[in-house]
């Protein structure tokens, strides 16, 4: 056993933290336009697939985002860094020069796989209906990540032989903004009958087996994300409540309050464990994966909110006032206990999976 | 027993449903919605509130004397209950908590002229206690009041003075002994904010409440403004903070909430055919706000109940805000997980829910956790007058 992980990559940690520490990262703003991402390009943090690369892509994809959440920053990327590659990784060659332009920022390409209400639906609700020369579309997808900034759109659907993925030119659709509690702008389309071509159509083995790898990704790399917030709010209570007097004496010195740090502290330990073994498990596609990841996102989800809560409560008015930075991570740490499942969900679809399938 | 609203009681709620309605006028609502206006404060706001007043709905359970009508605490909570529900900023502070204590202890010119304009709807208060260094520790508080020839002056700094922005006064605590031992020497004033020594700036929170950094630069006011014993000001913060623990945590607002979410979950038709609100595990969240809620509302009714008995216990009031305020923010977690994402959305877009009021319901959950004194404190209080356990230091 051996449970080196994050401990072996200080370097990377720390260029990391040289570049999101910098100051004029605006906090709801997207990071395409603030100007993150060609830093993160500029930095070689981009090229994730790299096979000459000492560190497998998930892990670098668990620093990358496991940092940006310690340091505030909202990074919008998750279509960027996780869907996208996987696409590139699952495709086969005659769809990679154009993915490949992608991962070079040449070509924004973004990913619309959400829908309203799937964590209480099973599969997905967008559906195509084959016709002579491709699929007509009709459904609803939102949470698109950057989608005034992309060139092209890949889009799942439900077809009567399986799931279909299709990259489609941005120009063709109208969609509307939406403003997420962390104030970063997402779009949502509505497809009406939509007509795609069959050239459109992804050549992917098995799309099915490619979104569930997509979801775990998505899970996992938040659960990192969630783990970085965590982190720093148990640190700005510990630093607060040590400094902070009341009675003539620091307020951590009052076992209700040391007490309820430590269950911070308690919360992120087991956080960071479930993270990593989710992480391991994925690296190694274990049998357990899927088990494994849903208990890490029921984790960093509980941990989100009760770290949040209680860091806000720790610091009394000082948590909740916009002069001191806990507001920002505690916006982010409910973005993401909510995003890609809740720990109901997550606890729902783990308990499913250990009475009935395994 | 009867634990339910008597026949009186019930038609009384039906008649102020039917009342606000009326109220909230399209241009008030709008007004609502401007975030410089989200805690009231707005010309239509105080036409609003005017009205109540004029229509005799405030202070239903104050003295005929001064312009109330006597009615049982039960009444009155029941008005404050409908009234939340509405979403209307209801200035209840002042009404439920300051205002009594003014009624109760203030001099015969503030009982005639300020007391008496609370119930009219005229004038809505601040509560000046916090400063920088005295939040929990709020009897250290250093801003001063000195005798002046034509009264009081005071002199010193605030914090987190909510509603500064538009109230007419702030209900201050000011220390007037500096050699007595610090819960001693405090008084309580009632201080015009249309001074030209007060001074106001906005702090801004996570969850879009403005409150305020209050400053007072020789501010001279007259005897008739200092309410109770000079240097017995504790008592009355304490008072007017048990009144306010209750009303703090009102069942109202998150049972209307809660009803709303169920209605629309039920409607909420998914593709499986199913509605939301019969997916099993959110039929269990649903039961889960419901029976935690139940006991909310029936701790804030036998409060109001003990109330019109003179039967009032510090330890209830203390209950009320410990178990209210945690309550919340569970609730708002549970009613977030059952619509997922879509309750990330911010207001006025197409998929949000409620129109983002559950979104901003929880940013603003924690303040109740600390604000009104934080929970540690008041769990203490429940093991010394409730459990009657050694007290700790
Ligand atoms: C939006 C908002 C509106 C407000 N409105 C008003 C207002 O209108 N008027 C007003 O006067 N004040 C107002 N307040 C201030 C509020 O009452 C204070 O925040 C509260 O009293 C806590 O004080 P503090 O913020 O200084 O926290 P602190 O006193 O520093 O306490 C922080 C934390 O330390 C711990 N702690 C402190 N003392 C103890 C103890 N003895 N035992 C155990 N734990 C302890 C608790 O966990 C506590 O939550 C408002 C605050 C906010 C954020």
């Amino acid at each position: 056993m051996d449970f080196t992980n994050i401990e072996g990559y200080t370097d990377i940690q720390h260029s990391l933290d040289a570049l999101y520490s910098k100051k004029n990262i605006d906090f709801s703003s997207s990071a395409i336009s603030n100007g993150l991402l060609d830093e993160l390009k500029k930095a070689g943090f981009v090229d994730i697939f790299n096979s000459d690369a000492d560190i497998h892509p998930l892990n670098l994809l668990s620093l990358i985002f496991k940092q940006a959440g310690y340091q505030g920053i909202n990074l919008d990327l998750y279509s960027f860094f996780i869907d996208i590659p996987l696409i590139y990784k699952a495709s086969d060659k005659s769809n990679h020069d154009f993915l490949r332009d992608h991962l070079s920022l040449n070509s924004l390409i973004t990913s619309a796989f959400r829908e309203p209400y799937q964590h209480v639906e099973e599969g997905l609700q967008t559906r195509g209906v084959k016709e002579s020369n491709g699929y007509t579309i009709t459904g609803n997808k939102y949470f698109i990540e950057n989608f005034h900034q992309a060139k092209l759109l890949i889009l799942s659907f439900q077809t009567n032989e399986g799931i279909k993925l299709a990259l489609i030119d941005k120009n063709r659709i109208s969609y509307q903004e939406q403003i997420t509690t962390t104030g970063l702008m997402v779009s949502q389309i509505t497809f009406e009958e939509f007509h795609i071509s069959q050239e459109c159509i992804l050549h992917i083995d098995s799309p099915l087996d490619l979104i569930n790898e997509i979801d775990l990704s998505q899970k996992l790399i938040r659960s990192m994300f969630i783990e970085g917030v965590s982190k720093r709010m148990m640190e700005m209570t510990a630093k607060y409540t040590a400094e902070r007097k009341q009675f003539d004496r620091p307020i951590a010195t009052f076992q209700a309050v040391s007490h309820r740090a430590s269950s911070m502290f308690i919360d992120h330990e087991c956080l960071s464990l479930v993270n990593q073994q989710a992480l391991f498990s994925l690296i190694n596609n274990k049998p357990e994966k899927e088990n494994h990841v849903l208990a890490a996102k029921a984790w960093s989800a509980d941990v989100s909110h009760r770290s949040s809560y209680s860091a806000q409560h720790l610091h009394g008015g000082m948590g909740v006032s916009k002069e001191y930075d806990l507001w920002k991570y505690c916006l982010l740490a409910k973005e993401h206990e909510i995003m890609h499942d809740s720990a109901a969900v997550c606890i729902t679809n783990l308990g499913k999976n250990i009475t009935l399938n395994q | 027993m009867q634990i339910e609203l008597n026949k009186k009681q019930a038609n009384l709620k039906i008649e102020i449903r039917e009342y606000l309605q009326d109220l909230l006028t399209h241009e008030l609502l709008k007004e609502l919605q401007n975030p410089s206006y989200f805690e009231g404060g707005g010309p239509e706001f105080r036409k609003a509130l005017l009205r109540m007043g004029n229509d005799g709905w405030i202070g239903l359970s104050w003295p005929k004397s001064l312009g109330g009508k006597e009615f049982s605490p039960i009444e009155q909570y029941i008005f404050v209950e409908e009234i939340m529900r509405t979403g209307f900023p209801f200035p209840f502070l002042t009404t439920e908590s300051v205002g009594p204590m003014i009624a109760n202890y203030g001099s015969d010119f503030a009982k005639e002229n300020i007391a008496k304009r609370i119930l009219t709807g005229e004038l809505i208060f601040a509560i000046g206690y916090s400063e920088p260094n005295a939040g929990t520790d709020l009897a250290s508080l250093t801003t001063r009041a000195d005798k002046s020839p034509k009264g009081w002056m005071i002199n010193g700094q605030k914090i987190w003075t909510s509603l500064a922005n538009f109230a007419d006064y702030v209900w201050l605590a000011a220390r007037t002994n500096q050699g007595a031992k610090k819960h001693k020497g405090i008084s309580m004033f009632i201080v015009p904010t249309d001074d030209p020594g007060f001074s106001c700036h906005p702090i801004h929170t996570l969850g879009d409440v403005r409150t305020n950094t209050t400053h007072y630069d020789n501010i001279e006011i007259s005897d008739d403004f200092l309410v109770g014993e000079i240097d017995e000001g504790w008592s009355l913060i304490t008072s007017q903070l048990n009144l306010e623990r209750l009303a703090l945590v009102n069942h109202g607002p998150v049972e209307e909430l809660y009803l709303n979410l169920l209605l629309q979950a039920k409607e909420t038709q998914l593709q499986n055919g199913m509605r939301l609100a019969n997916v099993p595990w959110v039929q269990d969240a649903f039961a889960k706000i419901y029976y935690k809620l139940e006991a909310l509302k029936l701790i804030c009714w036998k409060q109001v109940w003990s109330q019109g008995n003179n039967n009032f216990s510090m330890t209830d009031a203390s209950v009320a805000k410990v178990y209210g305020s945690e309550y919340f923010i569970e609730a708002y977690r549970m009613m977030m997980e059952i619509f997922g994402e879509l309750s990330l959305f911010k207001s006025n877009q197409e998929l949000t829910i409620l129109n983002g009021k559950l979104e901003r319901m929880y940013r603003t959950a924690s303040i109740l956790t600390f604000g009104g004194g934080t929970n540690e404190v008041q769990k203490d209080i429940i093991a010394m007058a409730g459990l009657f356990l050694p007290r700790s230091n």
